[in-house]
């Protein structure tokens, strides 16, 4: 099972990184004649509203929303989880300013620090740049969530033997998060980050309605998903959904492509 | 066949055409109205409300597009248009049963011209020489004088709604034909039948219809949705996928009403204070480079494919659908790469490889602005970005939330080109005075200018002026006719197309006439009513 | 005793401050974002110069006066909608209230149900189908969500849930699939241990903390839910009037709705930290 996945993983990673050479037009060239067509041979998934081949856009859009999303999950997941074995580590007054700080940062509006830093932006900014811009913050601000749920599994952690044994032998606080709590902190982070991915990519298309999404006309599968809003004409037209069978064909292959938590260990 | 038999047939055919009494409309509104005060209602849902509950002197027939008498039996205009005397109808009350005469216009009037109102409906009757007064010439004359003539003059009171002066209930008692009955913020507003309104209609007192239901609706999808399972009976703005779907599903529940005053354009930062480079405001203060960006873009396929063929390439500031003030002469700018190549060589553009320069090599690249969530607007922004790169031109799109694109085109200038739409709801171009004049906070392209900077902005502005000093409408006409010539020849604005109404009527509705002048739908509310309703 | 009072009176102190923070650092937020002071009736064609700038000044209120104003319990009027913003709040708790408790419930509930099937039945199948349902709904746009949910006339309710589910099932699934794999749960398997013990007693009790850190977080998942749930599901909540006071840059409404979901995640946070400390001393 894992290894199907592993190479499914591989030939949908393959795939968008070989758009240039897989697809069979630019994905922002518009064929105005067939705007709204049904999958052809010259259109394997027919065209959009403008007549871009969907195909196409699919392939590319993956490479934005394949990289991007995951890596930004990965920077907040990685800041989460550093925040919470040290603080909690650390305790007493580390640990109280670090869940303070957790709670403001899930109160806060970022919202319009988004719309600030994109204001900054130059207009002709390049839409990979402002993309790159936009999920880097989402990154940097997507860590508070997680963190809590790390903090708390980190103290659940401190209270096992094992923790107990290498405290009484001595091991040093650094030693200590890097072989006895951060590997049994697998699963819950790793959990954490499966979620996180999905929800980043999503982040996009929703904040396209703030003009914070990818810039026109390069796709990503974010904004692709904003074609399902129109739930009765996707009953005449399926292959609208091919982006979102698609992600969660990924997903899932992520997620039963991962090492168990005895290869983690 | 028997004649009983033969009645009872002839009957029930005949039964939707006989207008029935009672029921409830059920249409929705996109936002929550702002105020239920007549004189501040300056957003969709606030006018809808006005319009469906406020009485007003005159009220233009969306139909035929001339003023009908309303609360004013007869009107006259004096003094070459600086005074309107109205003879108001014998009899009306207000809805809670309070008398009306001339004193409600005149404190009408004086609430409108209250300097701390901001109203745009008190605005429409301030004038360059001052704000409009009003006297009673008897308990049912009224007169209002403005210092220099109105050019709207009476159709601007199709928009006044008269406010009772004595009433314990203010600027809810209403002489329209519903008053608000009950209002769950964010949620829904109920409007009941006015007792006193005083149409009638075989001897009864209209409207037809008991009630009508307001749900506030953001969610296009949500609302579709709601009325293809009957649960509302009228969408007055579909938009073209959600019209074609309706369409397929349901063929009678669809209306194209045809070209709106809704037009959609585009224009350049012409302002001189604008963070631009130099070589940029070159460009875009070029007629020639205006024009060759107008005759680049491919209108018929911005109607074809973002509209489905529910629109018409825009000509000017009217389409042909304002049947008084279009101007016949003008036609869009035709698609025409070959013209647009000409107009560019002539300001020293050239083309090198896939790009094209100015006469300092720069590469033409800029960005063009408009509102997030505007699927059309998006749309329509890529197919140009494509027409211009068939010139050399590489167009950037940036979307902004609506308050940072408020903020670049209105306060910072810092944008090089901007797409968006206007809503005309007036028919007279008077009520686009603020957009020609050079002085004006929204001259689009160069805002707040202390002198024309331009002769042809300073022929426009002496245009302008003198077609809202005069109230005689040929000369009106012959004077706003040459504004929309100069603007079609320099472009300022490229106007790229109108939209068609496109409603959704349930079957059941009937009395309607779809119009595409604001209120679509219910401008004739008075006369709407449900089959099979009581 | 003694001591739980303390704490607790030292976290509510602490809570009242991080409020007080977020109300500084939101009105920074939005007094920064662009966009700021401006009101589309400025692009009104019909209105003068001066009416144009006397819109301009009311829709940038004095931020410094908002603030003590809101320090103070003075939530003031609302800028767009033109009405005071308790009232407004007021009006519109009940149903937010109403739709977070049931979206918490159902997604729970469904959670707790589903993850305990897992750890009972261990089939692959049955995994895979949980992995999937989850992933699915992850990959669902809200606005698709909440189409969703009223195409089938479920409500907002059930478009939270259905947000909230995946979020809380993969958290929940993840700390008790860690949990059922520790060496306590093998022995208490060997010993004949029945399942609903197992996982109720061996399970769920020892990773009570986490899961109650994870509840703590699901109020304030919630609570930033409910925000595009309501607005796209045209529901009359706080959530839909955080929206529109968003995009309107409304900074009367915007302030003190963040203050009250501040006070709300950190007061659910305080609950489930209290909760923990209960527990662990009981266990």
């Amino acid at each position: 099972m894992r290894r199907v996945a592993r190479i499914a993983l591989l030939a949908i990673f393959g795939l968008m990184l070989a758009a240039e050479w897989i697809a069979p037009y630019p994905y922002d060239r518009q064929f105005r004649d067939q705007a709204h067509a049904a999958p052809s041979r010259g259109h394997l998934l027919g065209t959009d509203a403008i007549g871009r081949d969907r195909f196409a856009r699919l392939l590319y859009g993956g490479r934005i929303s394949l990289v991007l999303a995951p890596a930004a999950a990965l920077v907040s997941v990685a800041l989460a989880l550093a925040i919470a074995v040290s603080a909690t580590l650390a305790g007493g007054l580390w640990e109280r300013a670090a869940m303070i700080a957790v709670d403001l940062v899930l109160a806060l509006p970022w919202i319009f620090l988004l719309l600030a830093v994109r204001a900054i932006l130059p207009l002709n900014t390049s839409p990979a740049v402002s993309a790159g811009v936009i999920f880097a913050l989402l990154g940097s601000l997507g860590w508070a969530a997680p963190a809590r749920i790390l903090a708390a599994a980190v103290k659940s952690q401190l209270r096992s033997d094992y923790v107990l044994a290498a405290r009484a032998a001595g091991c040093a606080l650094p030693r200590l998060a890097l072989v006895h709590v951060i590997p049994n902190l697998a699963p819950v982070t790793v959990a954490q980050f499966w979620v996180t991915a999905p929800v980043f990519l999503l982040s996009e298309a929703n904040l396209s309605l703030l003009g914070l999404g990818i810039a026109e006309p390069m796709p990503s599968w974010g904004n692709l998903l904003r074609d399902l809003q129109n739930l009765p004409s996707l009953a005449r037209q399926p292959w609208v959904a091919a982006p979102l069978v698609l992600l969660i064909v990924t997903l899932s292959c992520c997620h039963a492509a991962q090492p168990s938590v005895e290869d983690l260990r | 066949m028997r004649l009983d038999l033969f009645l009872f047939a002839f009957l029930a055919a005949a039964q939707p055409l006989v207008a029935q009494w009672g029921g409830e409309l059920r249409l929705s509104l996109r936002s929550e109205p702002r105020s239920f005060h007549p004189a501040l209602a300056d957003d969709d849902a606030s006018d809808m409300v006005r319009y469906l509950t406020g009485g007003v002197l005159v009220r233009i027939n969306r139909a035929t597009q001339q003023p009908e008498p309303s609360l004013a039996t007869s009107w006259k205009v004096l003094d070459g248009g600086k005074a309107i005397r109205f003879q108001l109808r014998e009899g009306v009350v207000f809805s809670d049963g309070t008398p009306f005469d001339a004193g409600d216009v005149l404190y009408t009037v004086e609430t409108l011209m209250d300097p701390n109102l901001h109203s745009p409906v008190g605005d429409g009757l301030r004038t360059e020489g001052g704000p409009a007064g009003a006297a009673a010439d008897g308990p049912l004359t009224v007169t209002i004088r403005t210092p220099a003539p109105l050019a709207g003059g009476v159709r601007l009171f199709d928009q006044i709604c008269i406010m009772s002066r004595r009433s314990p209930l203010k600027e809810r008692a209403v002489l329209g034909p519903f008053r608000i009955a009950e209002h769950k913020p964010g949620a829904w507003l109920r409007l009941e039948r006015n007792p006193h309104y005083w149409k009638t209609r075989a001897g009864r007192r209209l409207p037809y219809l008991d009630s009508i239901r307001l749900d506030i609706q953001q969610n296009r999808d949500l609302e579709l949705l709601r009325f293809q399972r009957g649960e509302l009976h009228l969408i007055s703005s579909l938009d073209p996928e959600q019209f074609d779907e309706l369409a397929r599903a349901r063929p009678g529940s669809v209306r194209d009403a045809g070209a709106t005053l809704e037009n959609e354009f585009l224009w350049f930062n012409m302002s001189p204070a604008a963070a631009l480079p130099a070589y940029e405001k070159a460009w875009f203060a070029s007629r020639n480079f205006r024009l060759a960006v107008s005759h680049a873009i491919r209108r018929d396929d911005l109607c074809r494919v973002v509209y489905r063929g529910h629109a018409v390439p825009g000509v000017g500031p009217f389409p042909a659908v304002n049947q008084f003030w279009f101007n016949r002469q003008l036609a869009p700018h035709a698609w025409d790469l070959d013209l647009a190549r000409r107009l560019l060589a002539q300001d020293g553009f050239r083309a090198e490889g896939a790009a094209l320069r100015d006469r300092e090599g720069h590469a033409i690249e800029f960005s063009i602005v408009t509102n997030a969530g505007n699927k059309a607007r998006e749309r329509m922004a890529s197919m140009i970005q494509q027409d211009l790169a068939a010139l050399g031109v590489k167009l950037n799109l940036v979307t902004l939330d609506f308050p940072s694109l408020v903020e670049r085109i209105g306060k910072s200038s810092r944008y090089e080109a901007c797409l968006l739409g206007f809503n005309n709801v007036d028919l007279d171009p008077d009520g686009q005075m603020n957009l020609w004049l050079s002085s004006s906070s929204n001259h689009a392209w160069n805002p707040e200018q202390a002198a024309p900077q331009t002769p042809w902005e300073a022929e426009i502005d002496r245009l302008m002026r003198a077609q809202a000093s005069t109230s005689d409408g040929q000369k009106r006409k012959a004077l706003f006719d040459r504004v929309q010539q100069i603007v079609s020849e320099q472009a300022p604005i490229v106007y790229l197309l109108n939209r068609n109404a496109l409603v959704g009527i349930a079957p059941v509705v009937r009395g309607l006439q779809p119009s595409a002048l604001h209120p679509r739908l219910v401008w004739n509310i008075d006369e709407i009513y449900l089959a099979g309703a009581s | 005793m003694r001591d739980f009072a303390n704490i607790a009176a030292r976290r509510l102190l602490l809570l009242l401050l991080t409020v007080a923070a977020v109300a500084v650092l939101s009105t920074l937020l939005v007094r920064l974002a662009p966009g700021f002071g401006m009101d589309e009736r400025q692009l009104d064609l019909r209105l003068t110069g001066r009416s144009v700038a006397a819109i301009r000044a009311r829709a940038a209120p004095d931020t410094w006066r908002c603030l003590t104003g809101w320090l103070r319990g003075d939530w003031g009027s609302s800028i767009s909608l033109r009405q005071p913003v308790r009232e407004l709040v007021s009006e519109r708790a009940g149903i937010t209230l109403r739709t977070l408790a049931a979206g918490l419930a159902i997604a729970w509930a469904a959670s707790a149900l589903l993850c305990l099937a897992g750890l009972w039945v261990h089939r692959t199948a049955l995994d895979c189908a949980l992995t999937l349902a989850a992933g699915g709904l992850l990959c669902l746009p809200a606005a698709v969500v909440a189409v969703l949910a009223m195409y089938f006339e479920a409500g907002p309710a059930w478009a939270l849930a259905l947000v909230l589910f995946p979020r809380v099932m993969r958290y929940a699934r993840g700390i008790l699939t860690a949990g059922w794999r520790r060496p306590h749960v093998l022995a208490a398997r060997s010993r004949g241990v029945g399942p609903g013990a197992l996982a109720l007693r061996h399970v769920c009790l020892p990773a009570a903390p986490e899961l109650l850190a994870l509840a703590g977080i699901s109020v304030s998942l919630a609570a930033g839910a409910v925000v595009p749930v309501e607005a796209l599901c045209d529901s009359a909540g706080i959530g839909q009037l955080v929206w529109q006071a968003a995009l309107a840059r409304d900074l009367p409404v915007l302030v003190p709705l963040t203050m009250l979901a501040a006070a709300v995640t950190c007061a659910a946070n305080l609950c489930a930290d209290a909760g923990r400390v209960l527990v662990c001393r009981w266990v």
